[in-house]
């Protein structure tokens, strides 16, 4: 695009002091993304900006927003908040539910700075559980010098009234607290994080964060590459590493400035003449990696974005996403079960299973290995159906295990639609298998196949 | 866009012969590949679950499949010859307009319909589709914020409410929303209400149903 700045970082949100060319761009002016890592294209609403920014990474930085635990109650973590001389000062810290690691420091400091300001302000602490990072042990030990009454609670031992009279009942203590109260607020998603979601084109996460709960995210990845998620955007125990995690994504960024590779090596395209712009690719890639090509008025796949889940070609209506590779070309005639298994979980199973034991779980079985089970298509199970007379065995991922985030769930809506169908026409649906594992469950691996073999093939 | 939903395959099975011999599987690549029933994957996918039952039930039975663009125009059924010629029976996974089009043009030939045409809709989610339009010929979103009373009122009312409309929820089924309600929402939001304070004499349904069969013509291509 001739005229556009050209950014190495683009901050959704809140912005942090870098080394990076960067621009921030308010969440609520943002409308459209397109582009992939090193060469994403933003479009704004904010006239103070460029309609487009051309930016390599981005970062989506939002504060939380709080919702009040107890009605009537200061928040935690409201710098602002009026003591009265005469009551004490209450510091609530996981009511009802226990709250994330980092506010144990932050009710810590908030305790200790009241202390230190009112010496004489009584000071009680209520918590469920004390997270010791970092400093906190330090901050603890001094809190409970300068006087502070750490009451430790669980579940239904503290009750709140509604005039804010505190009900603290533990084996043979009981006391009735009133006072100022500074409770921890429940953390929420930002309040433009659903939008983000769909202009990103990322899946939505645990109750509604950018991040679902999955090891290959972790700490700051989203679905698509050169996306990162920091605080607010992320999840709700972001801020408990926030400095590790910043620092993490940074490095992160400065190394796909030197470059970033593809992810696979065999080639996906979109035939221009049979797609027919449906968008079912986009909506279902969980890593964000289609766009629309308005020349040729077809999707396309971006390279750098794509992580070769293949869940796109399976479920394109029209059949027009080809790939230079055929997982199920040597199905097998001879009566082996056939094994259909993800490369991310059960095949690095079953290599620990051989390191840990010596033996070879999968042998026996004809072995189909595929770069995420949503690769499958009904299509293919049909196929090995008719192949031979033996069952088909998928193994997938377990939700928080699974690299392609929906592939685990994409396959087994597949198996489930094909056991249906069989059913309907009387044919034995009992041929048809999935199990979800994780790479660390060699030992599950090995067994459960050796039960199989036992039970089934012999 | 026409929405389709692919019948049961027990519902396709019995709807052929019993000594059927040869089959074409005729997909559509145009609204029905949209909402997923009728297009190329689909007709492969229920070729090879049909081959695997007459497979299984010892029944020789020759499937082919051919999608192509659309089932309803004349210029795309080209493609469409040779298969055609080798089959007696046709499976169409167009909508219903795609079948009869296939009817007319091969009337020789048996064409059966593989999917269910249920409405004019919009992808609401990946997977689903509402409907909002019932065609009926005389369009009257303008009076109505947008929305449509005919398509999305479960009774089609257009002066307000019934009184089955709870918490936003058509009283016919819980998963619908009031469409009503969708109506006086946006209205407000528009500044539109007092749109709604008119009142609506009985629509004119000969431009639907009540008119008999439909059809139009173009005047730039015809002449009086």
């Amino acid at each position: 695009m001739a005229g556009s700045p050209k950014y190495e970082l683009a901050w959704i949100g809140d912005k942090v002091e870098t080394d990076f060319k960067d621009i921030q761009i308010s969440a609520k002016d943002l409308v459209a993304c397109q582009g992939e890592v090193g060469d994403f294209i933003l479009t704004c609403n904010d006239r103070n900006n460029p309609a487009k920014i051309e930016a390599a990474n981005i970062i989506i930085n939002l504060p939380y927003q709080e919702e009040p635990v107890i009605e009537g109650a200061d928040s935690l973590l409201n710098d602002n908040y009026y003591l009265k001389d005469d009551e004490p000062a209450i510091i609530v810290q996981d009511y009802p539910d226990l709250s994330p690691a980092f506010i144990s420091k932050v009710a810590l400091k908030r305790s200790l700075e009241i202390k230190n300001n009112y010496p004489d302000q009584e000071v009680y602490y209520l918590y469920q559980a004390m997270r010791f990072l970092e400093d906190n042990d330090r901050l603890y030990e001094e809190a409970r010098k300068a006087g502070i009454v750490f009451l430790k609670f669980d579940i239904g031992q503290l009750t709140v009234s509604e005039d804010l009279k505190l009900s603290y009942e533990r084996e043979d203590i009981e006391l009735e607290l009133a006072g100022t109260i500074l409770a921890a607020p429940e953390l929420k998603p930002a309040d433009q994080t659903e939008r983000l979601a769909r202009i990103f084109n990322l899946v939505d996460g645990y109750q509604d964060y950018l991040q679902l709960d999955n090891i290959y995210l972790q700490p700051t990845q989203s679905g698509r590459r050169g996306v990162y998620l920091l605080r607010g955007s992320r999840g709700p125990t972001a801020l408990t590493y926030y400095k590790e995690e910043l620092d993490f994504t940074l490095g992160e960024i400065a190394k796909n400035l030197t470059g970033v590779n593809e992810i696979d090596d065999y080639e996906r395209t979109i035939d221009d003449q049979k797609c027919i712009v449906c968008y079912t690719c986009y909506r279902v890639c969980p890593h964000g990696a289609i766009q629309r090509d308005d020349e040729l008025n077809s999707m396309k796949i971006m390279e750098l974005a794509c992580q070769g889940c293949n869940l796109c070609i399976s479920r394109c209506p029209t059949s027009a996403i080809e790939i230079d590779h055929d997982y199920f070309t040597e199905a097998d005639s001879e009566d082996k079960t056939n094994l259909i298994i993800c490369e991310n979980s059960a095949e690095i199973a079953a290599e620990k299973y051989n390191s840990m034991t010596g033996e070879e779980p999968l042998s026996g079985f004809k072995e189909i290995v595929v770069p995420c089970v949503s690769t499958v298509e009904r299509k293919n199970i049909i196929q090995l159906l008719a192949s031979n007379s033996a069952d088909i065995m998928v193994l997938g991922c377990v939700a928080e295990a699974c690299k392609h985030l929906t592939g685990h769930d994409r396959c087994q809506q597949v198996i489930d639609r094909i056991k249906e169908d069989l059913e309907k026409l009387d044919l034995n649906k009992d041929r048809v298998h999935y199990q979800r594992l994780s790479p660390r469950m060699a030992t599950d691996l090995g067994g459960f196949l050796a039960d199989w073999k036992e039970a089934v093939i012999q | 866009m026409i929405v389709g939903k692919l019948k049961d395959v027990n519902e396709i099975k019995d709807s052929l012969p019993d000594d059927l011999d040869s089959l074409l599987i005729a997909g559509c690549g145009s609204c029905v590949s949209v909402s997923l029933a009728g297009g190329e994957r689909e007709a492969e996918s229920l070729k090879n679950l049909l081959d695997f039952y007459y497979q299984t039930n010892n029944q020789e039975v020759s499937i082919e499949t051919e999608t192509i663009k659309r089932q309803c125009d004349d210029e795309f059924l080209d493609e469409l010859e040779l298969a055609i010629a080798r089959n007696k029976i046709v499976l169409s996974l167009a909508c219903g307009v795609g079948v009869q089009h296939l009817a007319i043009k091969y009337p020789d030939k048996i064409i059966l319909p593989g999917l269910d045409t249920t409405f004019y809709g919009r992808t609401s989610d990946i997977g689903e589709w509402e409907e909002m339009c019932h065609g009926c010929g005389k369009c009257i979103l303008d009076q109505f914020a947008g929305v449509c009373p005919v398509a999305r009122c479960s009774k089609s009312l257009l002066n307000g409410p019934c009184g089955g409309s709870q918490d936003g929820i058509c009283e016919v089924d819980d998963d619908i929303d009031c469409g009503w309600q969708k109506i006086y929402d946006r209205a407000e939001e528009l500044g539109q209400l007092e749109k709604l304070l008119d009142f609506d004499f009985p629509k004119d349904w000969s431009t639907h149903k009540d008119g008999g069969v439909r059809s139009h013509k173009d005047p730039e291509f015809f002449q009086e």
